[in-house]
C-alpha cells in the first residue's frame, strides 16, 4: 500500500523512521535536480539535497499539515540553496566541464558510439548551454521561478505555495523570465522559434 | 496545454501574455522542460537516501551550527516584492515618495528654524524687557513666568522697554497702582493680585494690563510703548537710504543715455558728465567736462536733468557717465 506524503509525515512525527525513509526516496532525486539547477555545483547540490531532509526531519514537529509535504521540501531545498548562493564570496565561473547540469550531455555524448550522431549532439549542447548561461543572467528571483516551473514543471499555483508569492505573481515571473531568456538566446544566434 | 492554461489563470493580461508565450515556447520551453537529466541507478538512489537518514537521525538539534536558521528556512523564500506589488507605477511611486518625504522635511526644517529664530528673539527681548516690569530700585525676577504675556506684546512690537523713559517717570510717580499687589512694590514681578504667574491663566489675565487703561501703570506705559513702536514702525515704513542703489542710478541713467546720446553727432566725441542728485531723488545738476556748454551739451543735461532715483538721506549723490555718439 502506497502511503501518502502527510501520513508517511504524521508516522515520521510518532517516531517512525521508516516512514521518514520512504520520504526521502520519494523525493530525493527532484530535490536534488533542483539543487543542481539551483547552486549549479555538484559537491554543493549534493550538500543541499542531503541538507534539506536532515533540516526536514529535524523540523517535523513544526510541519503544520496546512501545505503538502512537498512544497515544504522544496521550500527547504530554496531556502539552503538561495543561502549557499549568497554566502558565496564572489561570483563563481563555472566551466562547462564542472557544471552538473551538463553532466547528462556529457554522458550521453560519451555513450554513443555512432559518428553520425555527434554533430547533433554538440549543436544540442550548445542550445542547453546557451539556455544554462542565459539562465544564470537572470536574477534570482526570476531564475529560481523558471527552474521550479520550466524545468522541475511544478504548477503555479505549487510554486506559489512554495516560494510565497501569489499565482499571479509566478506567472508574471515565468512571463519575464521567458521574455529575457528569448532575447538572450536570439542575441547569441539562436532562433527561438524553431522547433526543436 | 491544460497545465498551461491552469498556470495562466487569473489575469487576462496574464492569459494574454500566455498566448503570445505559446508563440515562441516550442524551442526554449520544451528544451526546458526536457532537460537532460544524468541517471543514476535504484542502488545510488538508496545509498544516497541512507547516507541522508544516517546524517538527520545522528544529528544533535541543538549542536548542529546551522548557518540559517529552522525559522528562516521556513519561511518564504521569494514572496512578492514591491515593484511587482505595484508594477510599473513602483518607481514613479517610488519617486513621489521620495519627493514628499523630502519636501516634509525641507517644511519641518524652515518652521524649526523659523521657531528656533522667534525663540531666540523672545528670549533676548524677554531678558530685555524684564528689568521694566519692575519697580524701581527692585531686584530683577529670580524667574521670569514663562509666557507672560505683558513681555510678549512688547516683544512682538519690538519694543525695549529700557528705551521708555516717560514710562518709568510715570510709573515712580504712581505707585502700586490698583489691581496690582503690595508685593509688587516691593520688587517682585508685577502681576495682578491673586494671579499666579507660572499658571498660563495668569498669562492671559496679564494680556490686556498693557493694552487696556485701568489704571496708572498702564497710562504711563502706553503712551512711551506706543511712541517707541510708532517710531519704530515708521522708520521700517519710511526709511529711506543713506545714498541711492547703484541699480537705481544706472536705472534712471540708462533710460536717460539714448537720448543723451542723440544729442551727439555721429563724429561727435565722447562727453563726460558727472551727474549730481539730490536727497529727494531728482538731478541737481549736470557738469560737463569738457564745458565749452555747446548746444550738444546742453541737450545731454537736459536729457540727463530728467534722470530721478527714489530719495535717500544723504544730501547728494554724484554719478559720472560718458555719452557716446550712437
Amino acid at each position: 500500500m502506497r502511503l501518502s506524503d502527510r501520513e508517511l509525515v504524521e508516522r515520521a512525527r510518532e517516531g517512525d523512521s521508516d516512514a521518514f525513509g520512504h520520504l526521502v526516496r520519494r523525493h530525493q532525486p527532484r530535490i536534488h535536480r533542483l539543487a543542481m539547477h539551483m547552486v549549479r555545483d555538484r559537491a554543493e547540490a549534493e550538500d543541499v539535497a542531503q541538507e534539506t531532509f536532515v533540516r526536514a526531519y529535524r523540523a517535523l514537529a513544526r510541519f503544520d499539515g496546512r501545505s503538502e509535504p512537498y512544497t515544504w521540501l522544496y521550500r527547504i531545498a530554496v531556502n539552503l540553496s538561495l543561502n549557499a548562493l549568497r554566502s558565496r564570496k564572489s561570483k563563481r565561473t563555472t566551466t562547462e566541464a564542472d557544471d552538473p547540469r551538463f553532466d547528462a550531455l556529457v554522458h550521453e555524448a560519451r555513450e554513443r558510439r555512432s559518428v553520425a550522431d555527434q554533430p547533433a549532439d554538440a549543436a544540442r549542447k550548445q542550445v542547453y548551454v546557451a539556455l544554462a548561461q542565459g539562465i544564470d543572467e537572470l536574477s534570482e528571483t526570476l531564475r529560481t521561478t523558471l527552474v521550479l516551473v520550466c524545468v522541475d514543471g511544478r504548477s503555479h499555483e505549487e510554486v506559489s505555495a512554495i516560494l510565497g508569492a501569489p499565482e499571479g505573481t509566478i506567472a508574471w515571473r515565468v512571463h519575464e523570465a521567458r521574455r529575457k531568456l528569448r532575447e538572450y538566446m536570439t542575441r547569441r544566434g539562436f532562433d527561438p522559434e524553431e522547433e526543436g | 496545454m491544460s497545465e498551461e492554461k491552469s498556470r495562466h489563470r487569473g489575469s487576462s493580461r496574464l492569459a494574454t501574455d500566455a498566448r503570445r508565450d505559446s508563440i515562441g515556447r516550442n524551442s526554449i520551453d520544451t528544451a526546458l522542460e526536457n532537460w537532460p537529466v544524468r541517471e543514476r541507478s535504484r542502488l545510488a538512489w538508496d545509498e544516497a537516501a541512507e547516507r541522508t537518514l544516517a546524517r538527520a537521525m545522528s544529528t544533535d538539534p541543538k549542536a548542529a551550527g546551522d548557518s540559517i536558521s529552522d525559522s528562516e528556512l521556513l519561511r518564504p523564500p521569494l514572496p512578492m516584492t514591491m515593484r511587482e506589488r505595484y508594477g510599473a507605477n513602483f518607481r514613479i511611486g517610488g519617486w513621489l515618495w521620495v519627493g514628499g518625504v523630502a519636501a516634509a522635511a525641507a517644511m519641518a526644517g524652515g518652521l524649526f528654524v523659523l521657531g528656533e529664530r522667534h525663540r531666540n528673539e523672545a528670549a533676548a527681548a524677554g531678558t530685555r524687557g524684564s528689568p521694566a516690569l519692575t519697580l524701581p530700585g527692585a531686584p530683577a525676577p529670580k524667574a521670569r513666568p514663562s509666557g507672560v504675556a505683558v513681555v510678549s506684546t512688547l516683544d512682538e512690537r519690538g519694543v525695549d522697554p529700557a528705551d521708555l523713559p516717560r514710562a518709568r517717570a510715570d510709573l515712580r510717580g504712581a505707585g502700586p497702582p490698583a489691581g496690582v499687589s503690595s508685593r509688587t512694590s516691593a520688587g517682585a514681578p508685577m502681576r495682578p493680585s491673586g494671579a499666579d504667574p507660572t499658571s498660563p491663566a495668569a498669562s492671559e489675565a496679564l494680556a490686556p494690563d498693557l493694552t487696556g487703561a485701568p489704571d496708572g501703570v498702564n497710562e504711563g506705559l502706553q503712551p512711551a510703548a506706543a511712541v517707541a513702536a510708532g517710531s519704530s514702525l515708521a522708520g521700517a515704513a519710511g526709511s529711506v537710504p543713506l545714498r541711492p542703489s547703484m541699480g537705481a542710478v544706472q536705472g534712471a541713467i540708462g533710460a536717460a543715455l539714448p537720448g543723451a546720446r542723440a544729442c551727439l553727432a555721429p563724429g561727435d566725441a565722447p562727453a563726460r558728465a558727472t551727474v549730481t542728485f539730490t536727497s529727494g531723488g531728482t538731478v541737481g545738476d549736470v557738469l560737463m567736462s569738457s564745458g565749452r556748454g555747446g548746444p550738444a551739451e546742453r541737450c545731454i543735461r537736459s536729457v540727463l536733468s530728467k534722470a530721478q532715483v527714489p530719495p535717500f538721506a544723504e544730501p547728494s549723490f554724484v554719478y559720472t557717465v560718458t555719452v557716446r555718439p550712437n
